[in-house]
């Protein structure tokens, strides 16, 4: 092959562009530490970044969320074991009443200490954890513990020619001609933003209105328009009625956090589970509350029986409270192994995602020292030919 | 012949030499010379004597009359001046490809940490967040905020892209001037040549300038050409002459359906058929690459927009309101951003399906929704990272593929120097052969002379 001074300039100068892009490659590597930093480096590993990057991401927001779910457990448990002190203190009192010389004195004393109790236990269903109460299901901005409120009449739904319109604390809902009052509750229980008025039959056909509430003021407001009265729809002289017991005034379900993509753990329970409110634990028997109050009396009235009964349904309370105990200990426990889990997945995807996007820095720079030399070598080599020349031979 | 003839032929050897010294002076002078193909003399004997006289010293046999310069070649390998036509095309499509891409690519930014892809998963995980706080303002507020980072990002993208998209009209409309400017001049050089050629030999300058000027226009289109001499001389694209002896077709720009200039020729033939070059690789990208890129930004906003409005619409939001959309209702990647409502009151935002502040039913919904095959077998993050690492691996393709043809087009090149190219020291070795010749002739010239002396004298002239 002819070679001539194009040629060797033109080799020359390609063989230095490629070595000195090889060289710039390199430094770029080392000074970035990246093998891959920009997608057509290589499309396959970047891909995998993206996707390890956005495991990682995921899991940093489940690792939150677990810490959220076992603040809320340990803030649970903790009052479950203040319940079960509690109940215990209780039956210790209760006990030491059903002794016959004790005095009336005494006995006001005892009724007294219990009065706390009942306000402190009160207060631990009140509890709330950042500004919601922990034992309210899912209505955790109302007390879980409330007074019931009525409103209704007594006898039977009147359907009317013309429609009129019911306002419910301010929702409005359409009571049509020729309604029955099955059809109207209906409406009512299904009409969004009336989420603590529920509507059932009064025991005479007409509709009563319910709502848990803790204060005790009126808090069901009524009013009517159109074609019917309140007494065509409530029945006669319609008024509301507040319990003097005590009812669950939270919302169905329980607190619910996802820990993982396939996880979503349930952090609460309810204080209707916790207390017994409307016998929701154990059917047929009163509410905590309820049964520290007839303790209360029947320890006034040196009632053995009764205190002897007041003390079985403590017992009975605690054991539940203590199954409950163990049980957000169990499931608090299980999520110290989820965050372990969750831990230890984070570190095997940094892993995953350094090999495959981190440069090895020490091999890289030790390329980057040979091809150097490699560089510097094609720049000598270049320089000593390009200097001969037949002209400095010739005279 | 005459006593004489040894003067003449002497005479023919020093006039060759120095033509040949002229050559080598303008082989050295354009030694630099883009497009300069070397040029060698081309020598043969001298013409036979016609007339009857027969030289007394070679009794019997004819003797040579010297040395004559039949003319001036230049030294070249057609067939490898088409084959680097042609290396050229595709080396500067896929380089244009390579350069556009590269600029699709940078508007990514994929793999730092704001990437369009961070952004997705952080519009996720706040609502992983909603759902485990459903009660307060302040995760709201995170979720509309990162909603709207991540639908402000994704509209900027997709503008960006698409006015990269519309500045490569101007790129196409520059090469068709070009291709027009570069096609007269080569119809101008011809004009010349046909004037200047005689005997078969053109004049070598302008069949030089006239092989660079099409080598330059393979760069930006696909042209053949056919015939050497001024006149039969034809350049084609696709099937259609645009240059043909002096005359010349001209193409211009016109828009199609989609607003894209389009190159077609301007006597109505339509549009010219463009199989390489810079402008096949502009109107690839242009054409094909970003469009398929813009689709599957607008796929991905749609799905977002249907999907979690679908949900939101469901929910409730901190006062009991429902029926909101999360997403001003739109299509397309350029309509993406968060309902206006949201971002003035971020209470609105839906975590509840029942009204219940503590239910987190629709904020997980939406959560899960990064987990769902929504486009295509492909949750929506999945279908990102389609969508970068196919620009990357587009982009990649076309590294690789500018980068061998750059290899092929250098190898053709050097081959071409080694045939075409100038060697300082050959043309020296040369230049030492010529001046030893002409040398030569002159002593045969100076004892010729003292021959037809020392015959005069004894003669006796004197």
């Amino acid at each position: 092959m002819r070679v001539t001074l194009g040629s060797q300039t033109e080799y020359a100068k390609a063989n230095m562009a490629t070595s000195y892009a090889r060289l710039v490659r390199l430094q770029e590597l080392v000074a970035t530490g990246k093998k891959v930093s920009r997608p057509s480096h290589d499309p396959v590993a970047a891909n995998q970044s993206l996707y390890y990057t956005q495991q990682l991401s995921d899991i940093e927001q489940y690792l939150r969320n677990a810490g959220i779910a076992k603040d809320f457990m340990a803030r649970t448990s903790a009052a479950l074991d203040e319940v079960y002190n509690q109940i215990q203190s209780a039956i210790t009192d209760a006990q030491s009443s059903i002794n016959a010389t004790m005095s009336p004195a005494a006995r006001e004393g005892l009724a007294a200490k219990l009065d706390a109790l009942l306000e402190r236990l009160r207060d631990v269903a009140d509890t709330r954890h950042l500004g919601r109460y922990i034992f309210s299901g899912h209505r955790t901005d109302s007390a879980p513990v409330a007074r019931e409120h009525r409103f209704t009449g007594t006898g039977a739904f009147a359907p009317q020619a013309t429609g009129g319109t019911l306002t419910i604390n301010g929702v409005a809902i359409s009571v049509e001609p020729g309604d029955t009052a099955a059809a109207l509750i209906a409406r009512i229980n299904a009409r969004s933003g009336l989420h603590r008025v529920t509507a059932r039959d009064n025991g005479a056909g007409g509709v009563e209105l319910r709502m848990a509430h803790p204060d005790s003021g009126n808090v069901i407001q009524v009013s009517v328009s159109g074609g019917y009265t309140l007494d065509q729809i409530f029945g006669a002289a319609p008024s509301e009625t507040v319990g003097t017991g005590f009812t669950y005034g939270g919302g169905e379900g329980s607190v619910r956090i996802q820990v993982s993509p396939s996880t979503v753990v349930s952090v609460s329970t309810t204080a209707a589970a916790v207390f017994n409110l409307d016998s929701a634990a154990a059917p047929g028997e009163p509410d905590l509350f309820r049964v520290i109050q007839d303790l209360k009396q029947a320890i006034l009235n040196a009632d053995t029986p009764a205190t002897e009964l007041g003390i079985t349904r403590l017992e009975s309370a605690a054991k539940r409270t203590l199954a409950m105990r163990v049980e957000f200990g169990g499931r608090i426990q299980n999520m110290e192994g989820m965050v372990g889990h969750l831990e230890q997945t984070r570190d095997n995807l940094k892993e995953l995602r350094s090999r495959t996007e981190d440069a090895d820095v020490a091999q890289a720079v030790v390329d980057l020292k040979t091809q150097e030399q490699v560089y510097q070598a094609a720049l000598f080599s270049a320089s000593s030919v390009f200097r001969l020349t037949l002209l400095d031979y010739l005279r | 012949m005459g006593t004489f003839t040894s003067l003449t032929t002497a005479a023919s050897g020093m006039h060759a030499a120095r033509a040949a010294m002229e050559i080598i002076a303008n082989n050295i002078a354009n030694a630099n010379t883009p497009g300069f193909k070397r040029q060698a003399p081309i020598f043969a004997e001298g013409n036979p004597p016609t007339g009857t006289s027969i030289n007394s010293a070679t009794a019997g046999s004819f003797t040579g009359t010297g040395v004559q310069l039949k003319g001036i070649r230049r030294v070249q390998d057609a067939f490898l001046d088409m084959r680097i036509n042609a290396a050229t095309q595709s080396k500067a499509q896929w380089s244009v490809a390579r350069d556009l891409l590269t600029a699709v690519e940078s508007q990514f930014n994929e793999l730092g940490d704001n990437g369009l892809a961070a952004l997705l998963d952080k519009f996720w995980n706040q609502w992983r967040e909603l759902a485990a706080n459903p009660e307060g303002l302040p995760p709201r507020s995170a979720v509309v905020a990162s909603a709207d980072i991540l639908a402000n990002r994704i509209r900027e993208i997709y503008a960006n892209i698409r006015a990269q998209q519309t500045q490569m009209n101007s790129g196409v409309a520059t090469r068709v001037d070009q291709i027009n400017r570069i096609a007269r001049d080569i119809a101008e050089v011809n004009e010349k040549i046909v004037a200047l050629e005689h005997g078969g030999f053109g004049p070598n300058d302008l069949l030089n300038r006239r092989d660079q000027l099409v080598e330059e226009l393979s760069a930006l289109v696909n042209v053949s050409a056919h015939g050497n001499s001024g006149s039969d001389f034809i350049l084609n694209i696709g099937g259609h002459a645009l240059v043909q002896g002096t005359f010349r077709r001209e193409i211009t720009v016109e828009q199609d359906s989609s607003g894209a200039w389009q190159p077609v020729w301007a006597d109505g033939m339509g549009r010219v058929a463009i199989t390489s070059g810079e402008l096949r690789g502009l109107l690839d990208i242009r054409d094909s690459a970003i469009p398929r890129y813009l689709g599957q930004l607008d796929t991905i906003a749609n799905t977002l927009i249907q999907q979690v409005n679908a949900l939101h619409r469901q929910g409730y939001g901190m006062s009991g309101t429902t029926g909101v959309d999360f997403f001003a209702p739109g299509t397309g990647a350029a309509t993406l951003r968060v309902n206006q409502q949201l971002l003035d009151d971020p209470s609105l935002v839906a975590a509840s399906a029942t009204g219940e502040p503590g239910n987190t039913a629709i904020a997980q919904a939406i959560a899960d929704l990064s987990e769902v095959a929504l486009i295509g077998g492909e949750t929506i993050s999945q279908s990102y990272r389609s969508l970068v690492t196919g620009i990357g691996g587009d982009l990649a393709l076309a590294e690789r593929s500018a980068l061998t043809r750059e290899f092929t087009l250098q190898q053709l090149v050097r081959q071409r120097e080694s045939v075409s190219g100038v060697s300082l020291d050959e043309e020296l070795a040369d230049m030492v052969r010529y001046q030893q010749s002409f040398a030569a002739s002159a002593r045969i010239f100076e004892a010729t002379n003292y021959i037809l002396q020392v015959l005069l004298e004894q003669v006796g002239v004197r």
